[in-house]
């Protein structure tokens, strides 16, 4: 049994989920007419929870919109029955892009994982005249006139240069009751730098044109700087009005003057295109040219222009007046390597104005000296061009002159370590190491004198050159003396040889024979030592006969006087009759010494 | 005669009068602290035309000590021309160029700082006594090679002499190379706060790069105002003369 409800239980509920997802049904709506360019809503409403819509692509149909979800659910209890009821609207923003019918195949509408269909729709598109007038069902009398209701748009100046501003004023002209603007598509600007001045609100003022009376209004105004130069269109804008008309009824009876239907229609209107000349700046331009077009002033401030190393310096670069101001290029000051300097603070005061904008524009630059002395910030040019006076102006500020004095820390200090900071490259400090201490001014030298190749130096060199000549004289001299020494002895050779054989011939006299040989022999030594210029001593019997060799004496003399020298020897102790006779000795002698002597 | 006296008389007490304030005072001046007026002092006795290394060392010492950079470094080098093998003036000058321009110094090949070396360790005058003394004994050996009688004392005699005179032929030159280097120096001291290095001889030339002072250039060119420079990274610019002084 309990089996059975539960069985009649779960059949039942899912019956009744069946039930509910069958009965999503979602249904299209959509003007059957519309006209041509006018935007229009497409809604796909879904009677439960819907997740998501596709549309197909439809040819002759943009969509601009959507889909935008709207989700609605309502509770009713009717006789303590509660029922629900759920609805989600999926809605887009169409517009129709060309005349003729419109076919919308089904869309696909996905819910709780199922994917529902639409039924396919129909859209008769229209021109955009016929559209209005069929749509606001509107009668023959309400049609409007062209002349009743136009857009222009004003240039305050159709032929300027490049950079210079004018004014794009859009103004409505209307004899008709205008009850609000319900679209505005302004004229691309991209050639132009824009700033908008229009107000929000449109007030009318009475103007006539050709005659009749206008309500005229101001829809927008903007500025317009062109940002090229030649010959530029500005492309018409449109506007949509809603138009509240009299429409008087037809049956024209006594009250329908005071009882005519008020109708609200939509009313399109295109401006002219309108035409500007933008003349090209002139060729060529100046130095220091930035772009600036209108009236400026250029001003540059440096302050304080007297100060101390690690100080900081203000440096205000300003330009004011009217014209392009935002798009002007601020002159950049040129500082000192020795300068810290930090990027420059921009400071901008611009209002928009009719000719553009004016107001100051200002770079300030704070910069600090790092080391002292006199340092110039360069003139700096600024030049724009005054549309005024169709020329380009220059203006000048500088040079400035920045005086940096050396700061309190770098006072020299007495004794101390000197500290150099601030004033070097790098930051040097040297604790505990100093200068070496000051020196003894020693002699002093006149300047630019130098040892070498002075009289000095050449004297010094003279003094060995003079020496070395000296000695070489005095040896010549000493050599040619010595020559002319043996030279003498060897002539007073033969006289001594002959005086010493006198002495032995006294000898021969007295019948002395020892003392007669030895005379002899000492005359023979006495004649060789004199002859070879060599001392007693240095001779003997083994080199005597070497000796006179190399002095040029014969050999048979010099066997002669050796064997007449071992004569004597003998003879002197030898008895008388035994040996030569002392006259025969002396005879010999003296004939070896002329001998030896002819030799010469 | 009497008027002779009066008048030589004259002359020397003007002499005395005249006198430039003396070496010794200005020593006193520095040892005192007083900077500046010994500063003056020795400045007096350089415009008088004297000179001494241990003058330049004081007056560096003294422009130092004033905080006067380029001065300093200026008369440091001065006295190194002149006394080079000087370890005070060696180490004052590494000191004071510690606070110049850092720059990337070309290092020199080790043979050349050899030969610097060497060169430094006399100056001009010690190297033209060197010469001298090595005549003398140049002088001595071609004398034992004349005179002497010994052929062995003749061989050395005349050997040594030969060796001897490339010696004093190297010496000579040094002294002669030191020489120029104080009469014509190429090198100069930037002696101005900041100079800029321009790349032309005129106002409107490019910056190259900002020096300051005590930086040391080796000139090379000199036109009108202006001096090309050569600087210790091997960069050649263009300064004011005004800006620097000659060593």
């Amino acid at each position: 049994m309990a089996l059975i409800r539960l069985l009649t239980l779960v059949t039942f509920m899912t019956a009744s989920i069946a039930a509910w997802a069958d009965d999503l049904k979602v249904e299209v709506s959509a003007p059957s007419q519309v006209a041509v360019g006018r935007n229009f809503q497409v809604a796909y409403v879904a009677n439960g929870d819907a997740e998501s819509v596709t549309m197909p692509e439809v040819d002759g149909l943009t969509v601009l919109m959507g889909p935008s979800v709207s989700r609605s659910a309502s509770y009713s209890v009717v006789n303590g029955k509660m029922e629900s009821s759920k609805q989600t609207t999926f809605t887009y923003v169409v517009k129709a892009t060309k005349t003729g019918t419109i076919k919308i195949p089904p869309a696909k509408i996905s819910a709780s994982g199922k994917s529902v269909t639409s039924s396919a729709i129909t859209i008769n598109v229209v021109e955009s005249a016929a559209a209005a007038q069929s749509q606001a069902g509107s009668s023959a009398n309400a049609k409007s006139n062209d002349d009743d209701l136009f857009i222009r748009q004003v240039l305050t100046r159709t032929s300027l240069y490049e950079g210079e501003a004018t004014q794009l004023v859009t103004k409505v002209y209307a004899r008709v009751n205008l009850s609000q603007l319900s679209d505005y598509a302004p004229s691309k600007l991209s050639e132009f730098v824009v700033s908008d001045l229009s107000d929000s609100n449109i007030s009318f003022k009475t103007e006539y044109v050709n005659g009749k009376e206008y309500q005229v209004g101001e829809i927008s105004r903007k500025v317009l700087i062109p940002q090229k130069s030649g010959k530029i269109v500005i492309e018409p804008c449109s506007a949509e009005f809603v138009v509240k008309r009299r429409v008087r009824r037809s049956g024209g009876g006594f009250f329908d003057d005071f009882f005519d239907d008020v109708q609200l229609t939509r009313q399109t209107v295109r401006s002219p295109q309108v035409t500007l000349n933008v003349k090209p700046l002139p060729e060529p331009k100046p130095a220091g040219f930035t772009g600036g077009v209108g009236q400026f002033k250029f001003k540059v401030n440096v302050s304080p222009l007297e100060t101390k190393v690690d100080n900081s310096v203000q440096v205000r670069v300003n330009v004011e007046g009217t014209g392009n101001l935002k798009l002007v290029g601020l002159p950049k000051p040129q500082f000192h390597q020795d300068f810290d300097t930090f990027d420059p603070t921009p400071k901008n005061n611009i209002a928009d104005g009719a000719n553009g904008a004016s107001g100051s524009r200002s770079d300030e630059y704070l910069i600090i000296p790092r080391r002292d002395g006199k340092f110039e910030i360069p003139q700096m040019q600024f030049s724009y061009f005054d549309p005024q006076q169709g020329k380009y102006v220059k203006l000048t500020q500088g040079p400035f002159t920045i005086d940096v004095a050396k700061s309190d820390g770098t006072a020299p200090q007495q004794g101390g370590a000197v500290s150099f900071a601030g004033s070097g490259p790098e930051k040097v400090t040297y604790t505990g190491s100093d200068l070496r201490y000051l020196h003894r001014t020693n002699t002093l030298s006149g300047r630019g004198d130098f040892f070498v190749f002075s009289p000095l130096f050449w004297v010094l060199i003279l003094i060995p050159i003079v020496g070395m000549v000296v000695l070489f004289f005095i040896f010549r001299q000493r050599a040619f003396d010595n020559a002319n020494a043996g030279l003498v002895k060897s002539r007073k050779a033969n006289k001594m040889a002959r005086r010493r054989l006198k002495q032995a011939a006294k000898y021969i006299k007295e019948d002395k024979r020892e003392a007669f040989f030895d005379e002899v022999m000492r005359a023979l030594w006495g004649y060789l030592s004199d002859k070879l210029t060599l001392s007693l001593s240095e001779l003997t019997k083994d080199n005597a006969r070497e000796k006179m060799a190399s002095h040029g004496v014969s050999q048979e003399a010099a066997d002669s006087f050796m064997s007449l020298l071992d004569e004597c020897e003998f003879a002197r102790y030898a008895p008388a009759n035994l040996s030569a006779t002392m006259d025969d000795v002396y005879r010999r002698a003296a004939e070896v010494i002329e001998k030896i002597e002819a030799k010469k | 005669m009497k008027r002779f006296i009066i008048s030589i008389l004259t002359v020397v007490l003007s002499l005395v009068a005249y006198a430039e304030p003396s070496a010794a005072d200005a020593d006193a001046l520095a040892r005192d602290g007083k900077y500046a007026e010994a500063a003056d002092a020795y400045e007096a006795i350089l415009n008088g035309g004297q000179e001494s290394a241990g003058l330049y060392y004081n007056l560096g010492y003294s422009y130092f000590k004033q905080g006067m950079l380029g001065r300093a470094i200026l008369n440091f080098e001065r006295c190194q021309r002149l006394n080079p093998s000087d370890p005070d003036v060696e180490a004052n000058l590494a000191l004071a160029y510690a606070l110049t321009d850092k720059m990337q110094e070309i290092e020199p090949l080790f043979i050349t700082k050899l030969w610097r070396g060497f060169c430094d360790a006399l100056s001009s005058d010690g190297w033209a006594v060197v010469f001298v003394v090595l005549f003398f004994l140049i002088i001595a050996g071609l004398c034992c090679f004349f005179f002497v009688n010994s052929v062995a004392l003749r061989k050395v005699g005349f050997f040594s002499a030969a060796v001897l005179a490339i010696f004093a032929i190297v010496a000579l030159s040094i002294s002669l190379q030191k020489r120029a280097d104080v009469l014509n120096s190429d090198e100069a001291i930037i002696m101005v706060s900041s100079a800029t290095l321009a790349t032309s001889p005129d106002k409107n030339g490019s910056e190259m790069a900002v020096l300051h002072e005590g930086t040391k250039v080796v000139i090379i060119d000199q036109l009108g105002e202006w001096v090309e420079v050569k600087l210790k990274d091997g960069n050649v610019g263009w300064l004011l003369l005004s800006s620097v002084e000659k060593i």
